[in-house]
């Protein structure tokens, strides 16, 4: 019990700093709370000046770990992130200086400006949380937490990421804009200087795993289990898709799950917690086939009638 | 999140029963002003209809709407009221105006019957039923519309009331959210307002304006239709000219079933020459051909004519039929006119088939036909008398003992002096007389041939008219022929006492139809062949009635729902099965099902796919009684307990005990 309320007086003071900087969006942070509780990446994407940088960067500061951003360019190589040897004159050796990836905390901002050979630099850090470069394997910090914007596709300059790649994100947001009231908050905080400069850490890096420890001890009925396998399954199904649901994304669903349980001060999941990470946990993993794309048919709109379709265990 | 966007159902496939209304409501405004059309009305209102009862859904795009449209148009064009274009044609005649209301209300039953997913067919399916209503109030009274107008406008409103932009619904395109709602309503409002002055607009020009559309289509039609008398070479006042048929095409005008033997069909008889060019006596004739039914004369020869072009709606007949059938359908009219043609006139269709009878004891001629009226046989005698004294000076030379005689020399005369040639150069006195008399204007056409004949023979006191026509000489493969637009000819008829009509065919043997012109060429053999074959579809297409065509509806709908099914078939065989329900095992199974039933007693039956938390979640935002909201309020909270037990610690037998008696004091 007294480990339980130590879980929330920390999920709380998290989501209380985030929110002094993102106004209006607590269904959001909430979400990226979820996602880094449950050992997940996220991918924020929306269009230009709708505080994806600084929901990240908030993000980053709060947690006592080390942050890196890397700014994705078109003209970004591999070694730019994950690091490379020089040779030190003075001593006649190769010396391995780490990238920007060896941090608790990367923002990938921008992460569709640069070229695929780039964005899959980061396909075994994503996964495995270690990253092998010149043959020889190296471990990241932990927690390891990746947090990437992007615009969305459609817009100029811009490569859409590797199908791969969405895979290894827990879950896909959007911001959107705020309501009228709310971005009269945004405006009035900024008066004098932006709020982000004010936040100060509040919880360290050995809280977070221990958090995430906690997370994984979290109760999952089997039937709840087969829900999420149902859903899953029901998308590898569908004729308009030509992409179905890995057995990662069941994963993800699985333990996004137990973590929004654990913030809702359970220790048990229930259905709800299922249905409502189906969609952003799921959305981004599937491929239309052009056809329905054109239809007019939404990733999000698919999930929702996969749910719709499949019986809620009772 | 999930609280914003609520779980989509397989409702949102079809369009929303605004759309049904406005729909049923142009339906019904169509019903009342096409009488004769009801049936297929009706049909297309249950076809829509029908689309709301079911979630079976034509694919969106692809080919299988556009076969669907096709088939409806086509079916409703060929079934529609038809008129006879060249009879009446006017913009805003009742059954043209049917007719597009139709195939507008049968593009609506296509859209109501494609899955509903974007905006863009709404406004498809305003514009649709606005064109319906504009087709259906234009024929009528101003009263109808004052009626119907906001009726209808009020419809509309409905329907825009459910117009969103797609946008709003998909956060992952990235658009930018949608427009503030005020401004969207504005939006809405105006486009509505113009949608409706635009209709009345349109209707009232329309009604404003009607004799002045008549009476443009008319002047245009009368232009077109002079267009085609020329070049069928067929005119109600002959001319002679230099050059003869210059227009005639190898169309075909007459078909004919039943004969190869070459034959002059006479269409318009002439007997008033002046100055070189014919016209009818107007006055009415009493020119008799048998219109008897000619079935039952024994030993009877007969042969069909399909009348292909119509052009003045004339029967071609040889000179000497005793009698001739029309068609079997009751509305064909049969005049004598001023010509002594016969003309059969058939409200249904342009191209006619008739049965012409062969003589076979001689009953139009020999000495118990009919006399010639004293009128008559003055008109034929007639020689005007601007023809030159030369010419009577040279028929005189011709005279012989009899008319047989007579006839005969004055064929040889005029084939051994003169050539045949298809320009016929003309000077500025009587063509005639010149081309009788003068040595430059010896080659000539068989207009001048025949005209000349005819005034030699009257010189000499034959009884003589002109007559134009075709002359058919073509097989069209076996024991049938075919008779083009080049193939019209001119020729004589000389009265002989005691033996009535017979042919003068002046023109030289290397001028006749059957000699000047070449065999057509394969570009011509295949527009037969292509019209022929529309010709008997359209005939098939004619012949059925409403009931074939609800036959082959309900035939076509049969195939259309097994495909469907045969589809949702293998799709389910893909997809796992779906229960209605999945309770728990063991000891929770009978407070799962107790628990649901007592839902199903409250009122409301909650869906399998959703938690009995968004269940209740959602008749609470329904409810305003107080007394409901408190037994929502119990009923979650068994659900909170329930959940801590059922997923949290199913192993716990205390918790589960007191599980029951909670769901027993909810009970009570």
């Amino acid at each position: 019990m007294d480990t339980n309320g130590q879980f929330a007086a920390a999920a709380r003071r998290l989501e209380v700093n985030l929110a002094k900087v993102i106004h209006g969006k607590p269904a959001t942070l909430r979400l990226v709370l979820t996602s880094l509780l449950a050992s997940g990446h996220v991918l924020l994407e929306d269009v230009p000046g709708t505080g994806k940088t600084t929901l990240a960067k908030a993000l980053a500061k709060s947690i006592s770990g080390i942050f890196k951003r890397i700014q994705f360019t078109p003209d970004l190589l591999p070694a730019d992130i994950t690091g490379s040897s020089f040779y030190n004159p003075r001593d006649g050796h190769f010396e391995f200086r780490p990238g920007p990836v060896f941090a608790n905390v990367v923002l990938a901002d921008e992460i569709n400006r640069t070229s695929p050979r780039t964005q899959s630099a980061l396909l075994e850090v994503m996964s495995e949380n270690q990253l092998t470069v010149e043959g020889e394997r190296r471990e990241l910090p932990q927690p390891f937490f990746v947090i990437a914007t992007q615009n969305p596709i459609e817009f100029h300059g811009t490569y859409p990421l590797p199908e791969a790649q969405l895979d290894r994100f827990a879950v896909r947001l959007t911001l959107g804009y705020p309501d009228h009231e709310h971005e009269m908050e945004v405006l009035a905080s900024q008066h004098e200087h932006h709020p982000l400069e004010d936040l100060t850490s509040v919880i360290s890096c050995q809280e977070i795993l221990a958090m995430q420890k906690q997370v994984r001890a979290i109760r999952v009925d089997t039937a709840i289990a087969d829900y999420i396998v149902r859903i899953v399954q029901g998308t590898r199904t569908d004729i308009r898709l030509r992409l179905g649901i890995s057995p990662r994304g069941s994963l993800a669903l699985y333990r996004t799950s137990q973590a929004a349980a654990a913030l809702a001060g359970r220790d048990y999941i229930i259905p709800e917690d299922v249905r409502e990470l189906a969609v952003p946990v799921l959305a981004h993993r599937i491929m239309l086939d052009t056809k329905s794309k054109y239809g007019g048919v939404r990733n999000e709109q698919v999930i929702e009638e996969s749910l719709a379709r499949i019986p809620v265990p009772r | 999140m999930s609280n914003d966007a609520p779980l989509k159902s397989a409702a949102e496939y079809r369009p929303t029963w605004w759309m049904l209304a406005v729909a049923l409501i142009a339906s019904i405004a169509q019903f009342i002003q096409s009488p004769g059309q009801h049936p297929a009305i009706i049909i297309l209102a249950i076809g829509i209809t029908l689309s709301y009862l079911t979630r079976l859904r034509l694919p969106a795009g692809g080919v299988f709407p556009w076969v669907i449209r096709g088939t409806l148009l086509m079916v409703l064009i060929f079934v529609a009221p038809e008129h006879k274009v060249a009879a009446r044609f006017w913009y805003l005649d009742e059954a043209v105006m049917c007719t597009i209301g139709m195939c507008l209300q049968a593009e609506l039953l296509v859209q109501h019957w494609l899955p509903y997913l974007g905006r863009l067919r709404l406004g498809q399916m305003i514009v649709a039923t606005a064109g319906m209503m504009v087709a259906a109030t234009t024929t009528s009274k101003p009263q109808f519309i004052a009626f119907l107008g906001p009726l209808y406008a009020l419809a509309n409103l409905g329907v825009l009331k459910q117009f969103r932009p797609a946008a709003a619904t998909s956060p992952s395109e990235n658009t930018p959210p949608p427009r503030r709602a005020s401004k969207r309503w504005l939006l809405q409002g105006v486009s509505l307002v113009l949608a409706v002055t635009l209709g009345y607009a349109s209707v009232g020009f329309l009604h404003n304006s009607e004799q002045t559309l008549t009476r443009l289509s008319g002047v245009w039609l009368s232009s077109f239709v002079k267009q085609i008398r020329a070049r069928a070479g067929m005119a109600g006042n002959e001319q002679l000219g230099p050059i003869y048929n210059a227009g005639g095409s190898t169309d075909r005008t007459l078909k004919i079933r039943g004969t190869r033997q070459a034959m002059h069909l006479k269409g318009l008889t002439f007997d008033l020459y002046v100055h070189g060019s014919w016209s009818p006596l107007f006055a009415r004739r009493d020119f008799d051909i048998p219109t008897v039914q000619y079935r039952n004369v024994v030993g009877a020869r007969t042969f069909q004519v399909d009348r292909l072009a119509d052009t003045l709606d004339m029967v071609y007949l040889p000179y000497n039929t005793p009698g001739f059938l029309p068609p079997d359908d009751a509305t064909t009219l049969i005049e004598r006119g001023h010509y002594a043609d016969v003309r059969c006139v058939s409200e249904k269709s342009d191209s006619i088939t008739y049965t012409v009878a062969l003589p076979t004891n001689e009953l139009a001629q020999g000495p118990l036909c009919r006399q010639l009226t004293p009128l008559e046989k003055q008109v034929c005698l007639d020689v005007p008398g601007d023809i030159d004294r030369g010419v009577r000076t040279l028929a005189a030379t011709l005279k012989k003992e009899t008319p047989q005689e007579t006839i005969l020399t004055v064929i040889q005369n005029l084939q051994e002096n003169h050539r045949y040639s298809l320009k016929a150069p003309k000077g500025d006195g009587d063509p005639v007389s010149e081309f009788l008399l003068d040595a430059r204007y010896k080659d000539a056409h068989c207009q001048y041939f025949a005209a000349a004949a005819t005034m030699l023979l009257r010189c000499n006191g034959i009884p003589t008219r002109y007559v134009t026509g075709y002359f058919a000489w073509e097989a069209d493969g076996e024991n049938a022929m075919v008779v083009r637009s080049r193939d019209a000819h001119a020729w004589a008829e000389s009265w002989i006492d005691g033996i009535g009509w017979v042919l003068v065919e002046a023109t030289p043997a290397n001028g006749t139809p059957d000699a000047i012109n070449p065999p057509v060429g394969w570009y011509q053999r295949l527009k037969d062949m292509t019209s022929d074959l529309l010709a008997a579809f359209g005939q098939f297409i004619r012949s059925l009635g409403w009931v074939h065509v609800a036959i082959s509806g309900g035939l076509l709908t049969t195939i259309a729902v097994t495909i469907q099914l045969f589809q949702g078939y293998l799709a389910r065989r893909r997809r796992p099965r779906i229960r209605a329900y999945t309770f728990p095992a063991g000891a929770y199974r009978r407070l799962a099902i107790e628990f649901e039933s007592m839902l199903r007693r409250m009122g409301d039956i909650p869906s399998a796919s959703a938690t009995w938390g968004e269940h209740l979640t959602d008749q609470k935002a329904q409810t305003h009684r107080n007394r409901r909201q408190e037994k929502i309020a119990a009923a979650r909270r068994f659900v909170e307990a329930y959940n801590r037990t059922r997923f949290g610690r199913p192993e716990d037998h205390a918790a589960l005990h007191e599980l029951e008696e909670l769901l027993q004091q909810l009970k009570e």
